[in-house]
């Protein structure tokens, strides 16, 4: 008798143990999009974006202040029906208040978290991220995915590319390289956001500086992280009429990019190998002889761009090609941590663009 | 006992008269009423003889017949006669024995001829069974639609047929201090391992029971373990399963009046071969043995799995289907244990009602049941639509299972899992998983390892278990049935290379 | 019908790589790249041959020692009484692993998933299907050992995706931290490795056909150390070293990291199956204890003294809480794993022969 009792009491030890890590799925309030500001107080201001949880309806929008990221959750979840749950987030918003000094330590709460979603892309926001969040947009998704829409859709078109929590975390960690973020802002007339281009950062601060769409793109051909879709639209002539006829448009299918930094530290050579198919040529006919004449011209386009980028990263110190790694790894007794962003300014450029055009479309 | 004189007597000389003689075959049948004792005379030699026998157990038309027969033959010959049915015995015939004669469906003639009792026994059972037809439980599209039936002679014809070997052994074992029922061992001694033979031997010898109603009855005293849910003998009606096996150095055991067969040493993977694998194309059948073999697994942990990622991780489920999953589940009452039991048992119940009914209400239960009560289910917002899916799914795999043993195991199987995963998730049904690989691991059928070919490993025996090869490369017997005699066949395929030269 | 009690080579060999690979696994990258940095591969390999080469020491000492069990060697070689003691020593350290590793698993499960049941529920969920695998016989665990090391290729094949951005720099400049580093970091990859000592211990029961089975199953490390090796690189392209010295489970964070279309978050379904790959490698150790008290205590049969030796790692783990306590727990374990792997085994062995040799002159 004594045993029976025993084990019925085992028996419904295990039986009232149901919900130590249980959790719901019915009982959270998936977070998709969660953004960040630092409020001038120091306090970390979060503004999170829930889907709707019946179709068609409003998407669930709360803006809490807290002393930590947990803190921001623990206000949240003060304030609504269900707990927070950060796992499925999508995407990181982070303004500029966040990034002024250093972005990791408000990033650590979702390294550490084992419930975190480690490949949700991570952004830059030009405005407070609380007010793009809070903006009016116009979408047919709702606005909680709105954000990863829109990064996803300028990472195949090679304008951005995937950043995610994982991959910002790998590069924070290394003292060769330097962060780089995608960057957001809000367009007033559409009433939508955009990508304005590359965020630049300097260790894990953001210098203000960031790469527009144009040159972000020739970034990532620099970086070997290229898309099926990389599109270049470049002004070739100057004489034609219409305008149009002196535009060209060309899809970048294959990019060899090498770049080195001599033993000597003082010159950075890049040589980059594009294959191009051209996709809208007003003036038609590309003969042999055009053909040299137009990836002539583009080359010479194409360098002076790689010049200006590679220009404007020297300028605001931000290493986010890896630079440093590389001598790092391959030239280490001159490696210095300490001066190498002023080795890094010095640098000397040589650029080398060599194009193969490999199709011109269906008609010549 | 009515009569003064009347003593217990053994044999069945020791009685005198006729008259004595009755009384006791009537005391050692039990006084039963359908023993019929008909006093015959002859006029021609002023005898009498009776005829005893138990009226019911024989086919009065051929004793007709047969007592004409003799009566032609004797008076042609002036001798008595045997034949295959007719057997003279003498005396010392036990009145035990006659009667256990009697109980096989033997007519007694007997007659005092110069004071010595002269015994005839003429055999002729009724047989009365149901003709051959195809088990509704083992039913295949092609290859032999025939399957046995409740007379043991008759199954063992079948299977005598199909197998003309002078190797084919049968053992009777009578089965039953009540019942006496006959049973045989059946098996190919130059394929068999005679070493199991002998153990299976032992365990029908050491049955000690009253009645042997079935098959199924007995098989819970010849198994390895009988506390296992997992069934250690195939079970069978079909005869060109059983022919198969024993061919496979296997032994096969059947009981009078039970159309099933059981074959050991069954392991976990014959459990999934179905004829129609063999009658088929290679591929095709290899291809329906995995997805036997997959749903086995999603009998088994589908649900499991679905209560743990929604109540433990659901960060497992896919970006683009949680909104979806998270929509379904929204505004469910129940935790998810007892919405998938609802459903559970729902479906349960819908199976056991229709499995006694006949076929054209069952099916009407059967949509009543699916599609009325799984929509109306959902609509009134009981249980999730994700929940109703996947009970579905689950009960569809867990009925591919061709043997109707197994597919109980997997349902009553699932129901722990689902128990393990509310509490603690994938660790749970892990943990779960892991007692059953083990229990699976130590199990053996006939002292062979169950789960052979896996463990131990063969990877020979993987060409017809998990895959099914052309028949002409299945030229091993299997090893888990330790068959000394290995190799099956020649190379079948030998006029394919002949061509080639 | 009774099955032969007696494995065959690739059961040895797939015992000896299941006792190796346990719990170990998750958190080997971390320990050993904090000392060597990015030469930790070169500790790993250096490790892993070294040890390979123990393990064939082991094999020609064991083809000339005959078919004995280990711990009856210990007494044969030392004498009644000093084997005896031996024998004691032996079983303590085997306690001492099965604490280790309960604690180790334990820790992750509840850092990782979770983090609210009490730990000693979930510990009764690992010792329980411990136990019931343990009480079997040596065939049984060598089935169940061979049987889950299919998961091992499947680890190799979910960090796959790990090299469609692989960044090799991470690997350069190799040899910087010098010698002295990489050969400090031979500490840590040790502990990765116990477990193929197991060799000894389980070769009494290859029977037939010993010398070709043995020598199969010797090259078990081999297997073990191209295993961790691809970890290892798998872990340092993806990882910062900086970012790996504070990562404890990094192939866990990988996977945590990666995203396929079917599932997400395949760290959770992953550690779930890892489990049962750290069952094989605590039950194997269980094992091999219980049946040495049963030696030594001259019992029948070895299922008491597993409950016992469980029941004495269960009330234990109870009490070892807090991280540093179990850290704590962990650091005697290379120095006494040296003596009882490799320098007591090598002596005995050694003394036994000569011992012999002596006696048949």
């Amino acid at each position: 008798m004594k045993r029976a009792i025993f084990l019925l009491h085992v028996v419904l030890i295990f039986f009232l143990a149901a919900c130590w890590d249980q959790n719901l799925l019915k009982d959270t309030q998936l977070v998709y999009t969660a953004g960040y500001d630092q409020t001038e107080e120091g306090d970390i201001q979060a503004t999170t974006l829930a889907p709707p949880v019946e179709e068609g309806g409003v998407e669930n929008e709360v803006t809490v202040t807290g002393h930590s990221m947990l803190d921001t959750m623990y206000e949240m979840d003060l304030r609504i029906a269900e707990y927070a749950n950060f796992s499925k987030l999508q995407t990181v918003l982070i303004g500029e208040s966040l990034a002024a000094d250093s972005v990791y330590p408000f990033l650590d709460e979702l390294y550490r978290n084992p419930d975190s979603n480690l490949h949700a892309r991570l952004a830059l926001v030009a405005l407070p991220a609380v007010d793009l969040l809070s903006s009016e947009i116009e979408t047919q998704k709702n606005k909680s995915e709105y954000f990863k829409g829109i990064l996803e859709s300028s990472e195949l078109t090679s304008v951005i590319p995937y950043m995610s929590l994982q991959e910002a975390c790998t590069i924070i960690f290394s003292p060769e390289r330097d962060l780089y973020l995608p960057y957001i802002t809000y367009d007033e007339k559409t009433k939508r956001a955009k990508i304005a281009g590359l965020a630049l950062f300097h260790q894990k601060k953001f210098t203000e500086e960031y790469l527009n769409t144009e040159e972000s793109v020739i970034f990532n051909i620099l970086n070997n992280d290229i898309e099926e879709v990389a599109r270049i639209t470049r002004r070739v002539h100057e004489d034609r009429n219409p305008e149009v006829e002196n535009w060209i448009t060309i899809e970048v299918k294959d990019a060899k990019s090498n770049l080195k930094v001599n033993r000597q530290l003082s010159k950075l050579r890049a040589e980059v190998t594009l294959e191009i198919v051209v996709l809208e040529y007003g003036q038609n006919k590309i003969t042999n002889k055009k053909e040299e004449e137009l990836t002539n011209i583009l080359s010479d386009l194409l360098a002076e761009d790689i010049r200006r980028v590679l220009k404007k990263l020297q300028s605001s110190k931000s290493d986010a090609l890896g630079l440093g790694s590389q001598v790092a790894s391959f030239n280490a007794e001159r490696w210095d941590e300490a001066t190498w962003s002023e080795t890094y300014q010095q640098l000397d450029q040589e650029v080398d663009v060599d194009i193969k055009l490999i199709s011109t479309g269906i008609i010549e | 006992m009515e009569s003064a004189s009347f003593s217990k007597k053994v044999s069945v000389h020791q009685t005198q008269s006729i008259q004595e003689l009755q009384e006791q075959v009537s005391y050692y049948s039990g006084n039963t009423n359908d023993l019929v004792m008909l006093q015959i005379h002859h006029e021609s030699i002023e005898r009498t003889s009776i005829m005893v026998y138990i009226e019911p157990l024989i086919d009065s038309v051929k004793l007709e017949e047969l007592l004409e027969w003799s009566k032609e033959m004797k008076w042609l010959t002036n001798e008595r006669v045997t034949s295959s049915k007719i057997q003279s015995y003498d005396g010392t015939l036990m009145f035990e024995q006659l009667v256990r004669q009697l109980l096989e469906g033997e007519a007694f003639l007997i007659c005092m001829e110069e004071d010595q009792w002269r015994i005839e026994g003429i055999k002729i059972p009724k047989q009365l069974s149901r003709a051959i037809e195809e088990p509704k439980s083992e039913q295949i599209v092609r290859g032999s639609h025939s399957g046995f039936n409740e007379s043991l002679a008759s199954n063992i014809y079948q299977i005598r047929q199909r197998l003309k070997t002078s190797h084919l052994v049968i053992k009777y074992f009578q089965i039953g201090k009540e019942s006496n029922t006959t049973s045989a061992l059946i098996y190919v001694d130059n394929i068999a391992n005679l070493m199991i033979v002998e153990e299976f031997i032992r365990r029908i010898q050491s049955i000690d029971v009253d009645i042997a109603h079935s098959v199924g009855f007995l098989e819970e005293m010849l198994e390895d373990n009988c506390f296992s849910p997992f069934p250690q003998f195939l079970v069978t009606e079909r005869a060109d399963r059983v022919t198969g096996n024993l061919s496979e150095g296997r032994i096969a055991f059947m009981l009078d009046g039970s159309p099933t067969a059981i074959i050991g040493p069954a392991n976990f993977f014959s459990f999934y071969q179905s004829p129609d694998d063999y009658n088929g194309r290679f591929i095709i059948g290899t291809f329906y043995r995995l997805l036997r073999l997959c749903s086995f697994l999603v009998a088994l942990l589908l649900p499991a799995m679905y209560i743990a990622i929604i109540s433990f991780h659901f960060e497992v489920i896919p970006e683009a289907l949680t909104l979806p999953t998270k929509r379904a589940v929204e505004g469910i009452p129940y935790p998810p244990l007892f919405e998938a039991l609802i459903l559970e048992i729902t479906i349960e119940l819908i199976r056991e009602a229709t499995i006694r009914l006949p076929f054209p209400v069952g099916q009407t239960i059967g949509v009543v049941g699916g599609l009325v009560i799984g929509d109306a289910v959902v609509n009134a917002g009981f249980v999730s639509n994700v929940m109703v899916i996947v009970v579905a799914l689950t009960a569809i795999s867990s009925f591919v299972v061709p043997s109707i043993e197994m597919n109980s195991t997997v349902r009553i199987l699932r129901f722990p899992f689902m128990l393990l995963a509310t509490l603690f998730g994938f660790y749970g049904v892990t943990v779960g998983l892991t007692l059953l690989l083990i229990h699976l691991i130590r199990l053996e059928s006939l002292g062979m390892p169950y789960l052979s070919p896996f463990a131990p490993f063969h990877k020979s025996g993987m060409r017809d278990t998990i895959l099914r090869m052309p028949s002409w490369l299945q030229s091993t017997r299997p090893a888990e049935t330790m068959t000394l005699n290995k190799i099956r066949q020649g190379f079948s395929k030998r006029w394919h290379y002949a061509n080639k030269k | 019908m009774q099955i032969k009690n007696e494995v065959t080579g690739w059961q040895l060999f797939y015992l000896v790589v299941q006792t190796q690979v346990g719990i170990g696994v998750l958190s080997m990258q971390k320990d050993i790249s904090i000392v060597s940095r990015n030469d930790a591969w070169i500790s790993l390999a250096i490790g892993g041959i070294l040890i390979q080469l123990l393990l064939l020491v082991f094999l020609w000492l064991l083809l000339r020692a005959g078919e004995v069990d280990y711990f009856i060697l210990l007494e044969k070689a030392f004498g009644q009484i000093i084997g005896k003691l031996l024998a004691a020593c032996y079983l303590a350290y085997f306690i001492y692993i099965l604490l280790v590793s309960n604690l180790s698993f334990i820790k992750v499960i509840s850092e990782w998933i979770y983090m609210d049941t009490p730990r000693w529920i979930l510990m009764l969920l690992f010792l329980i299907p411990a136990v019931y695998c343990a009480s079997g016989k040596v065939v049984h665990i060598a089935r169940f050992s061979m049987l889950v090391s299919i998961i091992l290729p499947v680890l190799v094949m979910l960090l796959i995706p790990v090299y469609s951005t692989p960044n090799y720099t991470h690997f350069f400049p190799i040899g910087s931290e010098g010698a002295g580093q990489i050969l400090k970091g031979l500490e840590a990859t040790l502990l990765a490795y116990i477990g193929f000592e197991s060799f000894l211990y389980f070769s009494k029961y290859v029977r037939s056909n010993r010398e070709k089975e043995l020598k199969k199953a010797a090259f078990s490390t081999l297997f073990v150390t191209v295993f961790y090796l691809f970890l290892l690189i798998s872990t340092q392209v993806y990882f910062h070293i900086e970012e790996l010295v504070i990562v404890p489970y990094a192939v866990l964070y990988i996977l945590k990291s990666l995203s396929f279309v079917i599932v997400d978050r395949i760290d959770l379904i992953f550690l779930s199956l890892w489990i049962v790959i750290v069952l094989t490698s605590f039950v194997n150790f269980l094992f091999i204890a219980s049946n040495e008290s049963k030696n030594l205590f001259n019992l029948k049969s070895h299922k008491r003294p597993i409950i016992f030796i469980v029941f004495a790692v269960f009330v234990t783990s109870l009490f070892i809480k807090e991280k540093q306590e179990i850290i704590g727990v962990q650091t005697a374990l290379p120095a006494v794993a040296i003596i009882f792997t490799v320098i007591l085994p090598l002596g005995t062995l050694c003394f036994y022969l000569l011992f012999r040799k002596e006696k048949e002159i």
